[in-house]
């Protein structure tokens, strides 16, 4: 089992992976881990929390990996085309998308955005504009509210969150974020371009991502939006290569999805790597050499119970907590909202089977509906409303939960 | 007859000791009652401390274990394989047992031959076990039933604060803290004397977080209950932790004056959003939240875990996930805070600090440490190269059985009940060459046994234990014990005679002294302590360890001052969280989780054998969700069967909505079609050798 492992990518998937490959028992190849990105590999998750002010820019790397099997390397991610390996993983992350823009907009995709818009916080920004109502932008315009920063929220979508929530979901979102300081404003395209640009002394550009797939590309691995891939993370065009993360097109996005793609690639690269032996032409696969064939991809993995769809993280709005379980925008069987608290909850139901769920404003139930819905274990709710209402709420009697 | 056993006959009827069960180790008064036949009595002792005057169910029946109908009177001697255990004198069962020990050691080597002790026993017992087994049997291979009940605990302990001592601070001092996060524990049940000083810590104001997958009567009591998936604690405890670190709730100067190796734990602490820790433990983020900020806001506050978070295949890790949480809020080494361990049996503390472990000589000290080595062989007059190294834990030993190991003697244990993976076990101990065990009843381990010695139990001997609190107590003898039956004393000093190693201590006060001495220096020192001084009346509450002189008042509080590491810091320990090895699957859906019930003790033993408590639990049940029976079609006392990769267990469904409806619960103190532990797995945490009792992936059905 002396594989070369070639990791490209350190962000939460290619750290995981990475992790677990050191970790797996009788591994004694080696693993070569190119990034990219200036500094140590850190969690992209806590970017947000960077401009809640809940760490500083250092506190958010993650935990080094220092093993004798590891070489870590800073290259151009074109430069791994010419690494040698055994196995290739893939985990490149994704871009911004990047409308036409002025002087004053950032995208908050890295470690140096985050730092970018805490200097212009620091330097007195007061008014800030964050462009993109989808997850990122409703999290970076809580996580600057909470900072006491004035925000204006655009999205060009005719609701916040309109890819995930109905308009009555939407709307009691929009309701909350207002009270917290938050001007919503939707249905507004933002581009230097076409003339309207928000008046701000910053604006922050949340307008979504675009998997990396240049490598893929270059080799002539099959790709749609990402690159495509099995249940275990393999390219269907080389099973040598792998990708995961925000690169991989496998119907799951997200933090979770992408430490659950490394833990499942880790899995079958240590199996396939026990009776990997060197390749007896001395072994110089690269990905510039590799002869992809042309196959179509197996299934896509359905998903664990830990790929909810959409968990947003609010800094403590009130109101502003979002989990969307199963498939969005899902027709809901019932319905419960309280519009003084501004909470809504809605489950679709497949027979008595719980498919879709959407929470905003109380989401307590999130974590026995993500099971109900994904873990196929999880017995059908003898009343399924009782999914919406418990756990029980007796727990929440005066304790401090916000 | 010993001076503490005289003093009781003259008082006539009136003896002060201690519970046979569990760690709280009540103080009782035992009285003849004229108007009952002259039965003995157990009442409350009102002035002990620790439970003052209050007795659960178990131990207010207590007496009834002294005379059950089923008690063993005589050895007994399987004279051929196969045939049936027959009757024998002491002298021909204490003949067969050495001929057939010495035949195998001198056919195999000594380390053929292996001690299965028990976390009941007294230290009087618990460490001339470990000296008959390194200096008689001269064989590295003896451990015990604490290994499936404390190990995690303990090798978490021992890495973060250098000592481990169950609680390191009295029980008492639990109703003066302000936020309590208990974990794994049901004491409502278990230890029921104990509720009291948490229900008075919430008269008081404080609040009581309970982490357990069923709302159990002790997480009724809780401000808040975290109801996660069995087998997630650790990466509970990280997300706990990483509020702590992203609400600046850490106690920064507590960390950096008193601690060390936060830099690593922090980093991986924050690998644990609370959004993520909710989609792998199922607990909601706010409520990750609202426990961090309560139990970091309070001026004091207190960790304490139980099985439910230590009997897994990460529990060590799990346990120092939980240290590292209290060592971050500061709520450690300074009074009315810090993190204790809920010990389960009645000498579960002392029964691991003076040789009966695997790994450890008298003092908690070390096998594997020369000065250790030297100081113990000076007090057992050999030489320090003659003691054998370090053996293999519990369930490595079971499972070597009828292998390299090919006789064994059992003591204050019944592994067939008590060990995962039962049936497994079983299977070993049939494959042995020869087994033999010390029991008060034939178990259902003493039913596979070759010779079987019966021996004194808890109110006919004297003898010393260490409750949960690090209280070392002397459990005085209340009558005369039965015709027939001599101590664990008695057999392994009969049996050091025929071994060759004569003069072997068989007075339990003599045995401590000697213990005393093997201690001091040690970690667990008990050097101070005598069977005088703990029956001096002064001193009737007992001792806490360390204390290394006569004069020396004993330490109530631990690390106040300094931890019990090399440098006085309290360690942090860098722990992740790596799913259950037993993830459910297509075939086993769901989760089983296994755990006790008021009325009965440990593998029943005892208690099944209690008229009263027999009928308050007369045998094992499955307890499901409404909507899992109604998914199996499984109606209220249905026989539900529970089938792991290992085996089943069959047992009545009991319905309830206090459990998650992808987990069942058993209790797992039954033999029989109803054995819990046919369906556990035997798989160990690699740090304390602990089995992953608590979790394993298992189908549910309806016996028809």
């Amino acid at each position: 089992m002396n594989a070369r492992i070639v990791v490209a990518g350190a962000g939460l998937a290619g750290h995981e992976f990475v992790r677990r490959m050191l970790a797996s028992p009788g591994f004694e190849g080696t693993v070569t881990w190119h990034t990219a990105e200036p500094g140590r590999p850190y969690n992209r998750v806590l970017l947000t929390d960077l401009l809640a002010g809940r760490h500083t820019p250092e506190a958010i790397s993650l935990p080094a990996l220092a093993d004798p099997r590891l070489t870590y390397r800073r290259t151009p991610l074109g430069s791994i085309a010419t690494a040698a390996f055994d196995f290739l993983v893939l985990a490149t992350g994704a871009d911004p998308v990047i409308p036409p823009v002025r002087g004053n907009a950032v995208p908050l995709r890295t470690l140096n955005d985050a730092r970018t818009i805490l200097r212009a916080l620091a330097d007195g920004a007061r008014r800030v504009a964050v462009v993109g109502g989808g997850p990122l932008g409703v999290e970076t315009a809580c996580a600057l509210a909470r900072r006491g920063v004035r925000v204006d929220l655009v999205h060009r979508g005719p609701h916040l969150l309109s890819r995930w929530l109905d308009a009555e979901s939407a709307a009691l979102l929009t309701d909350s974020l207002s009270t917290a300081g938050i001007t919503v404003r939707c249905g507004t395209e933002v581009s230097a371009a076409t003339g309207t640009w928000p008046t701000a002394d910053l604006v922050v550009l949340a307008c979504g991502t675009r998997p990396r797939v240049s490598l893929a590309r270059a080799a002539g691995l099959p790709f749609e939006r990402g690159i495509l891939v099995d249940a275990d993370g393999r390219s269907p065009g080389d099973p040598r290569v792998f990708a995961i993360g925000d690169c991989a097109e496998n119907g799951a996005v997200g933090a979770f999805a992408a430490l659950d793609d490394a833990r499942r690639a880790a899995v079958k690269v240590s199996e396939l790597a026990q009776y990997s032996h060197p390749s007896p032409t001395g072994g110089h696969t690269t990905l510039g050499n590799i002869v992809p064939v042309c196959q179509p991809p197996k299934e896509v993995p359905t998903g664990s119970f830990t790929r909810s769809a959409l968990r947003l993280r609010t800094y403590d709005v009130p109101g502003a907590d979002v989990a969307v379980l199963g498939r969005p925008l899902a027709d809901p069987t019932i319905q419960l909202t309280d519009q003084r608290r501004r909470t809504r909850k809605a489950l679709t139901l497949e027979g008595d089977a719980p498919i879709a769920a959407a929470l905003v404003g109380d989401v307590r139930a999130a974590p026995a509906l993500a099971r109900a819905i994904a873990d196929p274990a999880t017995p059908p709710p003898s009343v399924p409303l009782a999914l919406l209402t418990s756990p029980s709420l007796r727990d929440a009697a005066g304790f401090d939960r916000v | 007859m010993d001076a503490s056993a005289a003093s009781a006959d003259a008082a006539a009827a009136v003896t002060r000791t201690h519970c046979p069960y569990c760690a709280l180790q009540c103080g009782m008064e035992l009285r003849t009652d004229a108007s009952d036949g002259a039965r003995l009595q157990a009442g409350g002792w009102d002035a002990f401390p620790v439970n003052k005057g209050a007795l659960c169910q178990k131990g207010a029946t207590s007496t009834e274990l002294l005379d059950v109908a089923s008690r063993l009177t005589s050895p007994l001697i399987r004279r051929t394989s196969g045939s049936e255990l027959e009757t024998a004198t002491w002298d021909e069962a204490l003949d067969f047992a050495a001929s057939r020990i010495s035949a195998i050691a001198a056919a195999h080597g000594r380390e053929a031959v292996g001690i299965f002790g028990g976390g009941g026993l007294t230290h009087e017992k618990a460490y001339s076990l470990g000296k008959f087994a390194r200096v008689v049997l001269r064989t590295p291979h003896i451990d015990y039933n604490g290994r499936f009940c404390m190990s995690a605990a303990a090798a978490a302990s021992q890495r973060a604060f250098g000592v481990d001592r169950g609680l390191p601070f009295p029980l008492a001092d639990v109703a003066r803290t302000d936020v309590i996060l208990l974990v794994g524990s049901n004491l409502a049940d278990t230890m029921p004397p104990a509720l009291r000083y948490f229900t008075a810590q919430r008269e008081n104001g404080g609040r009581l977080i309970v982490v357990d997958p069923r709302r159990t009567r002790t997480a009724e009591q809780a401000d808040l209950h975290l109801q996660p998936v069995p087998g997630t604690d650790a990466a509970l405890a990280a997300g706990l932790l990483h509020v702590l670190i992203a609400e600046h709730l850490v106690d920064e100067e507590f960390v950096a004056a008193r601690t060390s190796g936060f830099e690593e734990v922090r980093a991986e602490a924050l690998r644990w959003w609370p959004e993520r820790v909710e989609a792998v433990c199922g607990v909601p983020a706010g409520d990750v939240r609202a426990a961090a900020r309560v139990f970091a806001g309070a001026e004091n506050g207190m960790v304490l875990t139980a099985r439910g978070t230590e009997q897994q295949a990460d529990g060590a890790d799990a346990v120092n996930a939980w240290i590292n949480l209290a060592l971050a809020a500061g709520k450690a080494g300074r009074p009315y805070c810090g993190y204790g361990a809920i010990t389960g049996q009645g000498n579960g503390q002392g029964g691991r600090e003076h040789g009966q472990k695997a790994d450890q000589l008298p003092g908690y000290r070390k096998i594997t440490d020369p000065a250790a080595r030297e100081h113990v062989a000076g007090v057992w007059g050999v030489s320090p190269e003659a003691l054998p190294g370090p053996g293999r834990p519990a369930m490595e030993l079971l499972a070597s059985c009828g292998a390299d190991i090919r006789a064994l003697l059992v003591a204050g244990s019944n592994p067939v009940v008590s060990a995962p993976d039962a049936s497994f076990v079983a299977s070993r101990l049939e494959a042995l060459e020869f087994l033999a065990v010390c029991d008060v009843v034939l178990s259902e381990t003493a039913l596979l046994a070759d010779v079987v010695f019966p021996v004194t139990q808890w109110a006919e001997e004297t003898g010393t234990m260490t409750n949960l609190e690090g209280r070392v107590l002397l459990r005085r003898r209340a009558v005369t014990p039965p015709a027939g039956v001599r101590s664990d004393l008695d057999v392994l000093g009969g049996l050091a005679e025929r071994l060759g190693v004569p003069g072997f201590l068989t007075s339990p006060a003599a045995v401590f002294a000697e213990l005393a001495r093997a201690s001091a220096g040690g970690v667990a020192d008990y050097s101070g302590l005598s069977h005088e001084r703990l029956d001096a009346a002064a001193e009737g509450d007992g001792l806490h360890w360390p204390c290394p002189a006569p004069d020396h008042p004993g330490t109530p509080r631990l690390f106040l001052d300094s931890f019990g590491t090399p440098d006085g810091r309290a360690r942090f320990v860098a722990v992740g969280h790596e799913p259950a090895v037993e993830e459910p699957c297509g075939e086993f859906p769901y989760r089983l989780t296994t755990g006790r019930v008021l009325a009965q003790y440990q593998s029943g033993a005892q208690t099944r054998r209690v008229r009263s408590l027999n009928a308050a639990e007369p045998g094992a049940y499955v307890q499901l969700h409404p909507d899992l029976a109604a998914a199996v079609g499984a109606a209220e006392g249905d026989p539900v069967r529970v089938t792991s990769r290992r085996g089943s267990a069959v047992a009545p469904a009991r319905i309830s909505e206090l459990i998650r409806s992808d987990t069942v619960f058993m209790p797992f103190h039954w033999a029989g079609p109803g054995r819990a532990n046919s369906v556990t797995r035997r798989t160990t945490d690699p740090v304390s050798g602990m089995p992953a009792f608590k979790t394993a992936a298992v189908r549910v059905e309806v016996e028809r």
